[in-house]
């Protein structure tokens, strides 16, 4: 058995030669190491230069230069749990008041001066092993959290990108694991001109197991679909191949629900199975319109030995151009207003947000960022314990609203040069003037590469995305941008503002690290709101340059900056 | 070496002389110091300083195994702190008295 004390150091700490000697006697004797000093200043020093190598500290209280409880408070500011041993030679009746003041602390304990051998050994062997496995527990946690977010960013990065716009149609996602990795999974394949090939997929459970699982599955669903051939594949035929995989490779440890839907825009229709998950809702006009009138579908996938599908099992959903097709895996109706997760999200309250928030984003060109909204609004209502991984996708045609440009552009210095090349095509071809034309796009580069550069994780940009709207407002240009970077602050700027509006706002972002915008020249008003983990910006782009100098302005910044 | 200190430091430090000695030698030394100290701090009416050194006396007693010499520390820090000089200056003597016995 290894002897716990061999090599754990003790700072010893008291301005009495006699007792630093008899208290590292002792200690020696049990096999411990002692550090003894005489004063605080040097245990200080000792404690900074030596982080982590004392296991625990023993002071006297009443020591010449400083009170014991004042040194456990500088000691509490470089460690907070390191256990200290008051040593006093007061009684206890006589040192009620000092015996409340050690015991305060939870990680403080008393130890008479005259402290017998055995009971020092019996008290300090007892915390400092607690505190050795708490040390051990706490590194485990840092370590699993480590290796938790990085197979969250290879998840993250096996996904297609979260949202796309093509000129006959588009897709969004929401992908958001409960707890850093999912047992989701989605997929959207090019399948032709126009066509998609949509997967959602719902891996049982959720954590590591599921999460593994994903990995795999995803991995195998990329191979498959984008196989020579892949076009042809039925939704039946696709299932039948992944049916064949979870018995292969994932027997008896798990299942998938899915949906396996191929979207054709120029056929006015999508053709999709159903394994087990809910069924797609599609949304027209503000009103569902019955997909899956027969509940036509399969079990999960990987459930039994024998399933198989075939093409009954398969439905063809007829679509307007103005219809929004929804997935949603089940962790959406587990949304819960309480931590036990019992009062969950009632299926008329999400079905009519959803509803709502369709015919508004139809209406004012921002469908290809409604889920942000969508999954907003459901926190406002009060469901945000989130109880299971949550997978969301929107797809449908793709509708271009008179004066209103709508696009999913890929974070990439290439991908933006060429989207305000598109920016500016579509602005001369809705007639705008050259100078608002040069407005628009400066605001909108110097936005999304504020992005790039500071909102998002060196390791997501490969699949970062931004969505943008853009439209006349008044006789001024309204550049709306949608980005999933890191938080910003939510800010207003009114149109007309003197000025200091901006400058607070910038001053602002700039203390969020996500540099200054240099909005002031060029808009006169700017929003900023957050959707759940997208940040959603409002520009209003304006004409004409301001001259207007703010009195007063230096004085109000100062005292911001003191803030 | 006092035969109360012998037998409490032999039961805590196994019986090894070498580190009793030490010890010992240590306790002697600063009981000589600090009722010097006392004394000082008497004539000076430092009633603080007082009860800080016979808190410490006290504490070396103890560790020490002395046990006599405790008790005069005891109560010099209750007369201190009543600013009782005369009794102050009775028990130092005493404290000196036992120190003639190390």
């Amino acid at each position: 058995m290894v002897d716990m004390r061999k090599g754990t150091k003790l700072l010893v700490v008291d301005d009495e030669k006699l007792i630093r000697m008899t208290m590292s006697a002792k200690l020696k004797r049990v096999g411990y190491t002692p550090v003894a000093v005489g004063d605080v200043e040097s245990a200080v020093k000792e404690l900074k230069d030596n982080p982590k190598e004392f296991s625990a500290v023993i002071s006297d209280i009443m020591m010449g230069d400083m009170d014991g409880f004042v040194f456990r408070d500088i000691i509490r500011g470089i460690d907070p749990t390191m256990p200290i041993f008051f040593l006093t030679a007061l009684d206890p009746e006589e040192g009620s008041g000092f015996l409340k003041r050690i015991l305060d602390d939870p990680a403080s304990y008393y130890l008479p001066k005259t402290v017998t051998t055995e009971v020092l050994l019996r008290r300090i062997r007892q915390i400092v092993a607690s505190r050795r496995v708490e040390n051990f527990i706490e590194r485990k946690m840092e370590e699993d959290r480590k290796s938790l977010e990085l197979a969250s960013h290879i998840q993250r990065s096996m996904l297609p990108i979260r949202s796309i716009t093509t000129p006959r149609g588009y897709y969004t996602t929401w992908w958001r694991p409960m707890d850093m990795v999912s047992g989701d999974l989605y997929e959207a394949v090019r399948f032709g001109s126009g066509v998609y090939l949509y997967v959602l997929g719902d891996i049982q459970g959720h954590g590591t197991s599921a999460a593994l699982a994903m990995t795999a599955v995803q991995s195998f669903l990329k191979n498959l679909t984008r196989a020579d051939g892949a076009p042809r594949m039925s939704p039946a035929e696709i299932a039948n191949q992944l049916q064949k995989f979870f018995r292969s490779n994932l027997p008896d440890v798990s299942y998938m629900t899915a949906i396996i839907c191929i979207h054709r825009p120029l056929s006015g229709d999508m053709i999709w199975l159903n394994c087990g998950a809910p069924d797609l809702v599609v949304v027209d006009q503000g009103k569902e319109v019955e997909a899956n009138p027969e509940h036509k579908g399969g079990f999960p996938i990987g459930l039994f030995d024998d399933t198989v599908y075939s093409e009954d099992d398969v439905v063809t959903t007829p679509l307007t151009k103005t219809a929004v097709c929804f997935g949603y895996t089940d962790g959406l109706v587990d949304l819960s207003r309480d931590e036990e997760g019992l009062e969950k999200l009632p299926a008329e309250l999400w079905r009519k947000a959803l509803r709502e928030l369709t015919v508004s984003a139809r209406e004012n060109g921002s469908i290809v960022a409604s889920l942000a909204k969508f999954v907003k609004a459901l926190e406002e209502y009060g469901y945000d314990k989130w109880q299971d991984d949550i997978t969301l996708i929107s797809f449908g045609a793709r509708v271009m609203l008179p004066g209103v440009y709508e696009a999913a552009i890929l974070l990439s210095p290439d991908d933006v040069d060429t989207a305000s090349q598109d920016i500016a095509a579509w602005c001369r071809e809705e007639g705008w003037p050259e100078e608002a034309i040069s407005l628009v796009q400066l605001v909108f580069e110097e936005k999304v590469m504020n992005v790039y550069d500071h909102g998002i994780d060196e390791r997501d940009r490969m699949h970062a995305v931004v969505n943008v709207r853009l439209r006349m407002r008044g006789g001024n240009p309204e550049l709306t941008i949608w980005d999933d970077g890191t938080q910003e602050p939510s800010i207003k700027v009114a149109a007309g503002d003197s000025g200091v509006g901006f400058e607070m706002a910038n001053l602002n972002l700039s203390n969020h690290g996500r540099g200054r915008l240099m909005v002031r020249e060029l808009c006169n008003g700017i929003e900023r709101n957050r959707y759940t983990s997208i940040n959603e910006t409002i520009y209003h782009v304006r004409l004409k340059p301001p001259t207007m100098e703010v009195e007063g302005l230096d004085g109000l910044l100062e005292e911001a900056e003191r803030k | 070496m006092k035969e109360c200190c012998k037998a409490y430091l032999a039961e805590q430090f196994g019986g090894d002389a070498d580190i009793m000695k030490e010890i010992y030698d240590e306790y002697v030394s600063s009981v000589g110091v600090k009722l010097g100290e006392a004394k000082a701090a008497l004539a000076a009416g430092d009633w603080t300083q007082l009860d800080h050194i016979a808190h410490t006396v006290k504490g070396n007693a103890l560790a020490a195994g002395d046990v006599e010499m405790s008790e005069p520390a005891i109560a010099l820090r209750k007369v201190a702190v009543l600013k009782e000089s005369a009794e102050c200056e009775r028990l130092i003597a005493k404290m000196e008295e036992l120190a003639k016995t190390l």
